[in-house]
């Protein structure tokens, strides 16, 4: 029995280095992304910080200097967050706190792990919950409004074609946001329940992630739910670090094995942003 | 720190994360603030406007009547810039007194300002976009 429980604690810190491996991997690019994006118009900060984050982020690999590196990220993500205050993004926040939890336990004490583990799984179910909540309260996806102003977006478009017929899909992306124009509402069955159940099931999968009988089925349909989501709004690097937190829910250390495709898909998104590949919008 | 210590600090700082959300839609809902940013995960449930407007108002000492400044020295553009970006993200929360307080000490004859911020909002009701003005007053008292 002892033998098992370490035997599991062990694959849980395996998991766990994965975990921290794939989250100074994510941060590491967007601060290179942010460099390049910018690069016309460098300042200090920008130049001087994807170079600390990787160095940091490469120091984060041994174990000994682990912690003492999510201390320096958390640092950095919270001096840019301080800069840009108060428009930094969400996954910022996200980052922000991953790294301070990273920086605060320790994944060689099996309490802690595990503690680090859990603590990662509620916030993943917190943000998913509030984020239906947010859509439930501001009501603008009971007739589909929110879905419908973004068809202005190419990405929404692209996506909600198979959604809308080809006139009303073509009204909505002649819309340019402006004061005067309408109706952003799509009178459109489908198209009102896809809207409507964005929220319902972030709310409805939130407790079931949670809740161990319910974990696996609620973990495809949020991971789903996600991809349909970033398909449209093409936020990946809040992508990454929402997926990279999901893989805590499996009980194998899978995301090991994930860290070498997700070095590529991010690495990609360098090449697209310096030229280098074909461009793809995201952010 | 002992592993108590630590799970009550963890334990702590989750309590805030599960409650700040709640504050934060309460702040939308009362100040204007938006529910994209500030780790409320607000983010695609409610329209951003692509863009904003600002009109700048001055009232010279002795004067009744508010008049508007028609041309801006470069100064005031890079402090507009700044204030349209906090209030794009905090709403009323946004707080005018440097940039007014700017605007003040550039043109010692004026007495009050105004500054007015408008944006295109989705009104649920029909679903067109209508126009919100918010309006600041430098010095707010009398």
């Amino acid at each position: 029995m002892s033998r098992t429980r370490d035997g599991d604690s062990q694959a849980l810190r395996s998991q766990l280095h994965a975990f921290q491996s794939i989250l100074a991997l994510v941060i590491m690019t967007e601060y290179w992304s942010r460099l390049i994006q910018h690069w016309h118009e460098p300042d200090t900060f920008l130049v001087v910080s994807p170079v600390v984050i990787t160095g940091l982020g490469v120091t984060s690999l041994t174990e000994r200097w682990r912690r003492p590196a999510f201390l320096g990220i958390a640092l950095v993500v919270g001096s840019f967050l301080a800069i840009v205050f108060p428009g930094g993004g969400n996954h910022e926040y996200l980052e922000f706190l991953l790294c301070l939890v990273c920086a605060g336990l320790d994944c060689e004490v099996p309490e802690e792990r595990l503690l680090l583990r859990d603590s990662v799984r509620w916030m993943t179910g917190v943000i998913l919950f509030w984020a239906g909540v947010q859509k439930l309260v501001h009501g603008f996806y009971f007739n589909g409004e929110y879905l419908a102003y973004s068809v202005s977006r190419e990405t929404y478009a692209s996506v909600f074609s198979w959604l809308l017929p080809a006139g009303e899909l073509a009204r909505l992306a002649a819309l340019d946001g402006s004061a005067g124009t309408g109706p952003y509402v799509a009178r459109d069955w489908l198209f009102s329940l896809v809207s409507n159940l964005t929220y319902i099931l972030e709310i409805a999968l939130a407790p079931l992630l949670l809740l161990r009988v319910t974990r696996r089925v609620a973990l495809v349909g949020v991971f789903l739910l996600l991809l349909g989501i970033e398909s449209a709004a093409r936020e990946m690097f809040f992508f990454f670090v929402q997926f990279n937190m999901l893989l805590l829910f499996l009980d194998g250390d899978l995301n090991r094995r994930l860290i070498g495709p997700i070095a590529v898909l991010l690495a990609s998104m360098l090449l697209v942003r310096m030229g280098v590949l074909p461009e793809v919008t995201f952010t | 720190m002992s592993f108590k210590a630590k799970r009550a600090l963890v334990h702590f700082a989750l309590l805030l994360l599960t409650l700040w959300p709640g504050v934060h839609i309460w702040l939308v809902k009362s100040y204007g603030v938006s529910a994209w940013k500030l780790a409320g995960w607000g983010m695609y449930a409610v329209p951003r406007p692509k863009s904003i407007g600002m009109e700048i108002f001055y009232r010279q000492r002795g004067a009744t009547e508010y008049q508007r400044l028609r041309r801006a020295p470069e100064a005031v553009k890079a402090g507009a810039k700044n204030f349209i970006e906090h209030y794009r993200w905090l709403g009323l929360l946004a707080g005018p007194q440097d940039f007014a307080g700017k605007l003040l000490s550039m043109s010692p004859d004026w007495e009050r300002v105004q500054v007015v911020l408008f944006q295109p909002s989705l009104d649920r009701g029909s679903g067109m976009m209508v126009m919100r003005e918010d309006r600041f007053t430098e010095p707010s008292l009398p």
